[in-house]
């Protein structure tokens, strides 16, 4: 449904995207993640051609965005912000957009009825807060009902119920089959609601995967709590695979986060070093922790280039 | 909401643009300040024709000007037009500007992708917008300056003749004005462009002057033949409306929006 094919953009001696190639399939919710910088937002601002690629291609429903005739029936887009004039009503303004695709005035009440509007319809959206504002942008994506939707940071100034509300929302569209793309920030929101995750770093594709399989490449994690202080070292020598790390406890010096050896291995080991265990559980790897391995595996690696090209 | 839409339209149509239209022109509506700017114009222009007016008549009572000198009412009319078309400028900046400062521009392209219509049909509304106001300015400086004069002698103008050559130059003046607000992005910068453009070159030597939009826009209002007639002083301002609203298209679709 969208396609992103060998895309690259440079402004001047920057490159914002280095030939990226990846594909957004239909009924599927997909975040896009990376760090600041990374290249998420170029990266949608090119597919609805409101910047030109370097090289490549991005395309909806197999066609560019700016051959399509009856675009916001295709693609919904919020890119963020409140891109809105100050002076209009959220009315206003969404009647504006929907004159250009001839929709219906029931159409603009049912998006602000979908999107908690109704009831500020009439004031002007230089008065509204971000989360409001961020409201009127999905309002003005979901105007034409469209089969894709595209979102940059959605839940970014929105409350708990907001953020619950997004998250029902995206489901409830890629389960009526439509595609939708989202950046985000909150690993915890896209593990929620994504089904694959497109990882962006340095505006290289990192990673396009489900997000199953990138929490998985971090490694689960063993938390071992004792009274003894420098219970580090003895289990060192018990399990000399392992990697120990002291966790940031404030409250209490003799916790140690473990990695590369299972809960059963650390707690015999503990055992056997005759440690006195308050807490021993294991953490399950998440999305987070599997982005953070994976963009900590990239900068690694591209500080070593760096460093060779030094050399 | 159900899912509705799977045929995917392609190419542009006479519906998209009619549509189009239609939004812009009720986004000039749906704040107050373009509608506001106008009406400025036109009270503007009134009443700088009624100053004018009264000045002559002034003149003519302090023996400044011997009385009976006929008051030339098409030259108080293109005054006025010049004077007051800077606000018709700011009305017709009002469809552009704000868009860019606010990032509206993105959710304009958004729905019509091919900016060069989405500029084109700006410009048509500005023009619109413009030449509204011209074809109640026109009669209103008339009648203005006619209620000043009294019995004085004057060079008339028929109402209808100012309404129409009025609103050709606000017109013009609108169009440019949206040329310049793509081309610079800026409402400050659009603005002192064209009062550079429309009302500095007035005071230009008159064979520098006369090749700007300003010394066309009143020839073409008071139709006296200075320094043109009136079809040439309209073709130097169509050659202008034109020169920019083509590099306005050009930079529109090269640059990123």
């Amino acid at each position: 449904m969208l396609q992103f094919t060998e895309i690259s953009k440079r402004y001047g001696p920057v490159t914002a995207l280095d030939d990226v190639s990846f594909r957004v399939e239909e009924g599927t919710v997909t975040g896009l993640l990376g760090p600041n910088g990374a290249g998420k937002s170029t990266l949608m601002r090119l597919l609805v051609g409101l910047d030109r690629p370097t090289s490549g291609t991005a395309t909806v429903a197999g066609h560019r965005y700016r051959d399509l005739g009856w675009p916001l029936r295709v693609l919904g887009t919020h890119l963020g912000g409140r891109p809105v004039h100050r002076r209009r009503s959220a009315r206003a303004h969404l009647r504006s957009v929907a004159q250009t695709h001839g929709l219906a005035r029931r159409r603009v009440d049912e998006v602000l009825e979908l999107t908690g509007l109704a009831e500020v319809a009439h004031r002007a959206a230089g008065g509204f807060s971000l989360g409001m504002g961020q409201r009127l942008g999905l309002a003005g994506a979901l105007l034409g009902d469209p089969a894709a939707l595209v979102l940059d940071e959605p839940v970014n100034g929105l409350d708990t119920d907001g953020v619950r509300w997004i998250r029902q929302l995206l489901r409830m569209l890629a389960d009526q089959g439509r595609t939708v793309l989202v950046s985000s920030h909150l690993m915890s929101e896209v593990q929620l609601v994504a089904d694959r995750v497109v990882v962006l770093g340095g505006g290289r594709l990192l990673a396009d995967t489900t997000v199953a399989e990138l929490a998985s490449r971090a490694r689960d994690e063993v938390v071992l709590r004792t009274v003894e202080r420098g219970a580090d070292d003895r289990l060192r020598a018990l399990l000399p695979e392992a990697a120990i790390l002291p966790v940031d406890d404030p409250v209490d010096g003799g916790a140690w986060r473990v990695t590369g050896a299972s809960e059963r291995e650390v707690g015999l080991a503990a055992r056997s070093a005759d440690l006195t265990v308050l807490h021993l559980a294991r953490e399950t790897a998440d999305l987070e922790a599997g982005y953070l391995t994976l963009v900590g595996e990239q900068g690694q690696q591209g500080q070593q280039v760096a460093a060779e090209e030094v050399r | 909401m159900s899912r509705r839409n799977t045929a995917v339209a392609v190419g542009a149509t006479p519906a998209a643009l009619v549509a189009l239209v239609r939004s812009e022109w009720g986004k000039a509506w749906s704040v107050r300040a373009p509608a506001a700017c106008l009406a400025g114009a036109v009270l503007l222009a009134a009443a700088t024709a009624f100053t004018l007016a009264n000045d002559q008549v002034r003149a003519m009572q302090t023996g400044e000007l011997p009385l009976g000198t006929p008051v030339g009412v098409p030259e108080v009319l293109a005054s006025a037009v010049a004077f007051a078309q800077v606000v018709v400028v700011l009305a017709a900046l009002q469809l552009v500007t704000p868009e860019y400062a606010s990032g509206q521009i993105a959710i304009t392209f958004l729905s019509h992708p091919r900016r060069w219509v989405v500029m084109l049909t700006k410009t048509a509304v500005a023009g619109a917008l413009g030449a509204l106001a011209g074809l109640l300015s026109g009669p209103l400086c008339v009648a203005a300056t006619e209620l000043v004069l009294g019995d004085a002698p004057r060079v008339t103008v028929p109402a209808t003749e100012a309404a129409v050559v009025t609103a050709g130059a606000f017109a013009c003046a609108a169009m440019i004005a949206v040329a310049l607000g793509f081309l610079t992005r800026s409402g400050v910068a659009a603005l002192s462009t064209a009062f550079v453009l429309l009302v500095l070159t007035l005071a230009a030597p008159a064979a520098t002057g006369q090749v700007f939009p300003g010394v066309a826009g009143g020839a073409l209002v008071s139709g006296t033949g200075d320094p043109y007639t009136r079809g040439v002083a309209l073709l130097v301002l169509l050659a202008w409306v034109a020169a920019s609203v083509g590099a306005a298209v050009v930079s529109v679709e090269r640059r990123d929006a």
